[in-house]
């Protein structure tokens, strides 16, 4: 399988508020590094899982993807291209985002028909006479009636509003969709009916999806491969059954609530002792800023040892996939 | 045996979603209300030849001071002998022209301004809104009053200093707006599918943030129409003798013992105006929660 998509040591830094006051009290530049050295490969016709807490950066990371914000350092590699600066068009096409919220995702002041036409004129996916046509596929697709097309967003419920934001990213006919927690925002009822049209649609049109989520039990269902995101990291990544089964990082077990299994990795030569799942709770929070160095989770780590000063990196737990299993964590034998 | 189902309430068919109810007509009270006697006002304006055959500015000192209801002069007429009627009618025409068009380029350079730094920040967004600092500091009235002083009075100068004085208003109402607005995920959509940005503005951003300033227009016409009756009756306004209700008020002024109603009906007119334009600025922001 080829990788359609890769993202190499991502790092997007939100800069604060530096007044002139502040730079002659020669204070620091406040800066946020949501997404702080990230590497990720997305291959052909595969979906990959991306969890975590709210603010670990997952959002961060799939608006640097679809080229929304321009990265502080490294690249993202659309098949093999990497975006230098402006997203081009074909760059635009290729990755399209399915967004949280279909409240407000979609223009309450145009009609879905000028929401999806436009796009298809812009791009010039189809020629100007077949823009009513290829409107009415797209909506074939995601299962609304042509009527639609008339309407504004404000007439549909959050379910229908979902399946026009899918039709809007489809209608550039991207190969990788980005789904950034789309169904966080709908009732439980509709959710199945939103996974299965996305799950669906990827068979049909062979797309490859970044399944953005904080919902476990759905990133279990639907992804092949699952990363899990600490406070702008990476922690651990690995074939879905493999990091759901056996988690290896310390959060992941916190995250999958799971009994830890793989005593064997407590520090080589200590004795084989069960790890306490409840995690220590942190003192205080620090903010994720620069110059927080070592694993960022030893804080609230409950196995938490002094190596982890240093930043220990993803390290191969087992290799039968192409990528393998990986944690980045002091108790995984590098 | 007979079906369950709750007398006078229709069942929808199997298939359909039942609609609901839209709860506001396309004009609710207030809305229709100020329409129509802002429309009873602008068509008293256009048909003001019709309504009187006396022409606003001829004198007859013969026929000064009348009191309303008096023979051929309907409202009475001033201390020139100028029939009431016919200076509040033509005045109407003078202020509700001047009040309007007053509004038309403040709002249009402020909303171009408050996209544009709402949109790209930076620092032509700090350089637009620390020029609206130093104009809101000044008091709107104090400051149109001056530049009018300095510019001279008529209509064009009129014009020209609500304006400079005027977009401030729009500016921040919509930079406001599209702070809020280019975060919303709709804007961001536009953005990730590589629409261009002057598309995104006008398309996608403009039509959800001009109805601030569209409501906010109403009010403000009201603003211009009493700074243009203020300049009037400072004596800065349109230059005598065209009618104009700020110096129909002026000159009414030192009859107030006696004629009172020589400054009591324009002031009047002037409140009725006002009235109508915030019953529809009233009105609008109730359609537009709607959504």
């Amino acid at each position: 399988m080829s990788e359609v998509l890769a993202v190499e040591g991502l790092v997007q830094q939100f800069e604060g508020r530096y007044g002139l006051a502040d730079r002659i009290a020669r204070r620091p530049r406040p800066a946020l590094r949501a997404v702080d050295g990230v590497d990720l490969v997305l291959r052909e016709g595969e979906t990959l899982g991306l969890v975590g807490e709210s603010g670990c950066g997952k959002s961060t990371l799939s608006r640097c993807v679809v080229g929304l914000y321009r990265p502080t350092a490294g690249v993202v590699r659309l098949a093999g291209e990497p975006i230098a600066g402006t997203p081009t068009r074909a760059q635009r096409r290729f990755v399209q985002m399915v967004f949280q919220d279909p409240y407000s995702s979609l223009n309450p002041r145009m009609t879905v028909g000028q929401i999806l036409g436009e796009l298809l004129r812009y791009h010039r996916i189809v020629p100007r006479d077949q823009v009513a046509k290829r409107s009415r596929e797209l909506l074939d697709l995601v299962g609304l009636p042509y009527r639609a097309l008339g309407q504004t967003p404000r007439q549909f419920s959050g379910g229908q509003r979902q399946r026009i934001g899918i039709a809007r990213a489809l209608a550039l006919e991207p190969k990788v969709l980005i789904a950034d927690e789309p169904v966080s925002a709908l009732d439980v009822s509709v959710q199945a009916n939103i996974i299965n049209l996305l799950l669906d649609l990827k068979q049909t049109l062979g797309l490859s999806m970044i399944f953005v989520s904080h919902n476990i039990a759905v990133v279990r269902q639907v992804s092949d491969r699952t990363a899990v995101m600490y406070r702008g990291r990476i922690i651990e990544t690995g074939p879905t059954e493999q990091v759901f089964l056996e988690p290896s990082h310390p959060y992941t077990r916190l995250l999958l609530g799971s009994v830890p299994r793989l005593v064997t990795h407590v520090a080589a030569g200590g004795a084989a002792t069960a790890i306490p799942a409840e995690p220590v709770p942190p003192a205080a929070l620090p903010t994720a800023t620069a110059e927080v160095g070592g694993c960022r989770y030893r804080d609230r780590c409950p196995v938490a040892l002094p190596a982890c000063a240093t930043e220990p990196g993803l390290r191969l737990i087992s290799d039968d996939g192409e990528e393998g299993h990986l944690a980045a964590c002091q108790h995984v034998p590098g | 045996m007979k079906a369950l189902t709750l007398p006078g309430r229709s069942v929808p068919a199997a298939g359909t979603t039942p609609r609901p109810r839209r709860r506001s007509r396309r004009f609710n009270g207030p809305l229709l209300a100020g329409l129509i006697l802002f429309g009873l006002l602008v068509l008293a304006a256009i048909c003001a030849p019709l309504i009187t055959k006396a022409d606003p500015t001829a004198q007859d000192l013969t026929q000064a001071l009348l009191p309303p209801g008096s023979r051929g002069h309907l409202l009475g007429t001033d201390r020139f002998g100028r029939d009431t009627l016919a200076r509040l009618l033509y005045g109407a025409r003078i202020d509700l022209r001047v009040g309007v068009l007053a509004v038309v380029s403040p709002f249009l350079i402020g909303t171009v301004l408050g996209l544009v730094s709402g949109w790209f920040g930076g620092w032509f967004d700090t350089l637009v809104m620390r020029i609206v600092d130093m104009v809101v500091a000044f008091p709107f009235f104090v400051l149109v009053i001056a530049l009018v002083f300095a510019l001279g009075p008529g209509t064009g100068s009129i014009y020209l200093a609500i304006t400079l004085v005027g977009w401030v208003a729009y500016a921040r109402i919509v930079r406001g707006e599209v702070l809020v607005a280019k975060n919303q995920e709709y804007a961001l959509a536009a953005r990730a599918s590589g629409l261009p940005t002057w598309r995104i503005l006008l398309r996608h951003l403009l039509p959800n943030v001009v109805l601030q300033a569209i409501v906010f227009s109403m009010s403000d016409i009201v603003l211009s129409i009493l700074a243009i009756v203020t300049l009037g009756y400072l004596g800065l306004g349109v230059p005598p003798p065209t009618p104009d209700w700020g110096s129909m008020i002026q000159d009414g002024q030192q009859f107030m013992l006696t004629h009172w109603y020589l400054a009591a009906l324009p002031g009047f007119a002037v409140v009725i105006t006002g009235l109508a334009l915030a019953l529809i600025g009233d009105g609008l922001v109730e359609r537009m929660n709607l959504r």
